[in-house]
């Protein structure tokens, strides 16, 4: 008889035991909800992101051209980013792949404000989208501060029937994670 | 009842891990995302017009019902077009296909494109025409072999209705050879 009651016992402990593992992970994920939108507001401290609209103009179809901030402005300080944190990682996804009306169009990403004490100069290719590499990921900016990068753009035309209006759409976020 | 002991406190130490842990797996986030375009004008300064009508048809055809159908093969000066379809005379007559209107402005260079072979007497004239008056004249002369040949109409004035006309002749001795067509059409290029 004790040693049943003693086994109803323990089965009533464990069962009681078990029953509050799992209302700590119900409690524990209502505190991760919470949690992590405490955690947005923290992180939105990292970087400030301030981009600029580009437009090339005409291209005739089989036609190369190639930009650059002194041929068209706004592709200088395309980028601008304010950090307040080391190592924010900076991610570019484009719509590059999507055009058909190319044969080349590159995106050349290049610094062209470091804060001081960067691994990175002013000069350098941060990193290059094209048709066949429409996104990067990612770039570090190891100080914090302020950046800006350039874009310097190359693009080859296809043949079209009608005239044929193009847009490449380039999503840039900063995060702080790669 | 000391090994059930030990696994259920390791149970619960595990609980509260999990329960600890959870609200960090929130933090590879991303603070901002915006988005820019760089926006461009593809112009376009080349079309391609195939034959489609037949005006005069004094030559023969093989492999189509109607004359331009059996030239109309849709196929550029850099491939071959279609070899079973064609039209061919060994008589002196002229055979006309119509082209589509092209309807642009700044138009700077229409260029007849043809491939063709003759027989070892035959010559073919060929003769882009605007409102029946010849613009541009290609002559493909006695035994020569299949391929593309053009003849060009510089910074025509006035576009009106264009037709492509095929005369073909006997040059030399001996019983006629053939003119033979297999492929038609026009590249019109305009100035942006």
């Amino acid at each position: 008889m004790s040693r049943r009651k003693m086994s109803k016992k323990g089965k009533l402990a464990g069962l009681l035991i078990v029953i509050l593992s799992l209302s700590l992970i119900g409690v524990s994920a209502y505190i991760y909800d919470q949690a992590s939108q405490s955690v947005n507001q923290t992180v939105k401290e990292v970087a400030t992101v301030n981009l600029k609209n580009s437009a090339l103009g005409n291209l005739k179809e089989g036609e190369t051209k190639f930009y650059t901030k002194s041929n068209v402005t706004d592709l200088g300080d395309a980028i601008s980013i304010e950090t307040t944190e080391v190592n924010v990682y900076l991610h570019l996804n484009s719509n590059l792949d999507a055009l058909t009306a190319y044969v080349t169009y590159n995106i050349v990403v290049k610094f062209s404000t470091v804060p001081s004490g960067s691994s990175h100069s002013v000069g350098d290719t941060a990193c290059t989208l094209s048709l066949s590499s429409p996104d990067y990921n990612s770039v570090v900016l190891d100080i914090a501060g302020t950046w800006k990068f350039d874009f310097e753009i190359t693009t080859t035309a296809n043949s079209v029937n009608s005239d044929t209006a193009t847009a490449v759409t380039i999503i840039v976020s900063a995060e702080s994670a790669p | 009842m000391n090994k059930r002991r030990d696994v259920l406190r390791e149970g619960l130490i595990l609980s509260l891990l999990i329960a600890i842990s959870l609200p960090f797996f929130g933090y590879a986030f991303v603070y901002e995302a915006q988005t820019q375009s760089v926006a461009q004008m593809i112009l376009n300064t080349e079309n391609f017009y195939d034959p489609t009508s037949d005006v005069s048809v004094y030559w023969k055809v093989n492999g189509a019902g109607s004359h331009w159908g059996a030239v109309d093969d849709g196929v550029r000066n850099n491939s071959t077009p279609i070899l079973v379809d064609y039209i061919y005379s060994s008589k002196q007559k002229a055979d006309i296909i119509g082209f589509p209107d092209i309807n642009k402005v700044e138009v700077s260079t229409i260029i007849l494109w043809v491939y063709s072979a003759t027989g070892s007497n035959a010559k073919t004239i060929i003769n882009l025409r605007n409102d029946n008056i010849t613009q541009a004249s290609l002559i493909v002369n006695p035994n020569s072999p299949q391929g593309w040949r053009s003849t060009t109409w510089q910074n025509p004035s006035s576009i009106g209705t264009i037709t492509v006309e095929f005369i073909h002749a006997k040059e030399g001795t001996g019983a006629p050879t053939e003119s033979i067509v297999y492929a038609v059409y026009i590249e019109v290029r305009y100035t942006v």
